[in-house]
């Protein structure tokens, strides 16, 4: 754990400021819930995708990834999906990892790794679409 | 939340929320975590999948080793575990998303529902499974020739 409580001189009320209600908690349950129904379609076509192309050569897959439809059901998929994981990963975080430090770390660190993997994601199907002509 | 005002060691390893360890979990509570133990799952492999598919973009050569470690046959019962997972994670997900609005909010229709979820994932699964290669349509005609073969 390493991870020490040690008393402080703070009074109980200095460490609640700031910390409570900050009408920050409906706004990522409803973010959940959106992105939940968000991500069926999204993620049907993506198993879709990956049924469909099983056997598809890099031509086949490079003209099917062109295609605008699946360049915008791609992209919406890796921004809603992105943030889904990056918030179900902060709230498993924040039920189970007791040290505040250690647990504010981990769910800042979730959100750098999945915000450079989307981003990398995004610019890859730019890649594909600008490379191939659609 | 409560963090640990003193600095005595007991009181600052107490389980969290929601406990796991302090008494046996009824079904409901059974599928939730293990939707949430799916979802983590999910989360890696999501981040497997698009590193790849950022590599794959990138290379032809990765898109050719891709491709031939696909080529094994266990790479396809692969897709159909981790199809089944999100079948799962979404579904489960929807039961959540139902209950945040008050819809099926009781013990009994959970447990329907969580059911319902199941059924439905070894369903959408089983049918992924046959589109890929057809083997309940060859099962079929297999037994067909059996049965007119037993009728001579």
């Amino acid at each position: 754990m390493g991870c020490s409580d040690k008393s402080s001189i703070q009074t109980p009320l200095a460490k609640a400021k700031g910390l409570g209600s900050a009408h920050h908690g409906t706004h990522h349950h409803m973010l959940h819930d959106i992105t939940t129904i968000a991500n069926i379609p999204l993620i049907g076509w993506v198993i879709y995708t990956i049924f469909s192309l099983r056997n598809a050569t890099y031509e086949e897959f490079t003209v099917w990834m062109s295609h605008p439809v699946s360049i915008v059901v791609a992209v919406l998929f890796v921004l809603t999906t992105f943030k889904h994981v990056t918030g179900e990963l902060q709230v498993v975080f924040e039920d189970y990892v007791p040290c505040r430090v250690m647990r504010t770390i981990l769910v800042l660190g979730v959100k750098l790794v999945f915000l450079v993997l989307g981003v990398a994601s995004i610019v890859a199907l730019m890649k594909i679409a600008f490379t191939t002509g659609v | 939340m409560a963090e640990a005002q003193n600095s005595s060691d007991h009181k600052a390893k107490r389980p969290l929320s929601p406990h796991l360890q302090v008494y046996r979990l009824p079904y409901n509570a059974l599928m939730s975590i293990s939707g949430r133990a799916v979802g983590i799952i999910l989360t890696a492999t999501l981040f497997v999948l698009c590193s790849w598919f950022v590599a794959v973009a990138w290379s032809l050569e990765i898109y050719n080793m891709t491709m031939s470690l696909l080529n094994h046959p266990l790479a396809g019962y692969g897709f159909l575990v981790w199809a089944f997972l999100v079948f799962f994670y979404i579904g489960n997900g929807v039961r959540h998303v139902l209950w945040n609005v008050g819809i099926g909010l009781n013990e009994k229709s959970g447990i329907f529902s969580g059911n319902l979820v199941l059924l439905l994932s070894v369903l959408l699964t089983l049918g992924l499974w046959q589109a890929a290669c057809g083997c309940w349509k060859m099962y079929l005609s297999s037994n067909q020739v059996t049965i007119e073969e037993g009728a001579e």
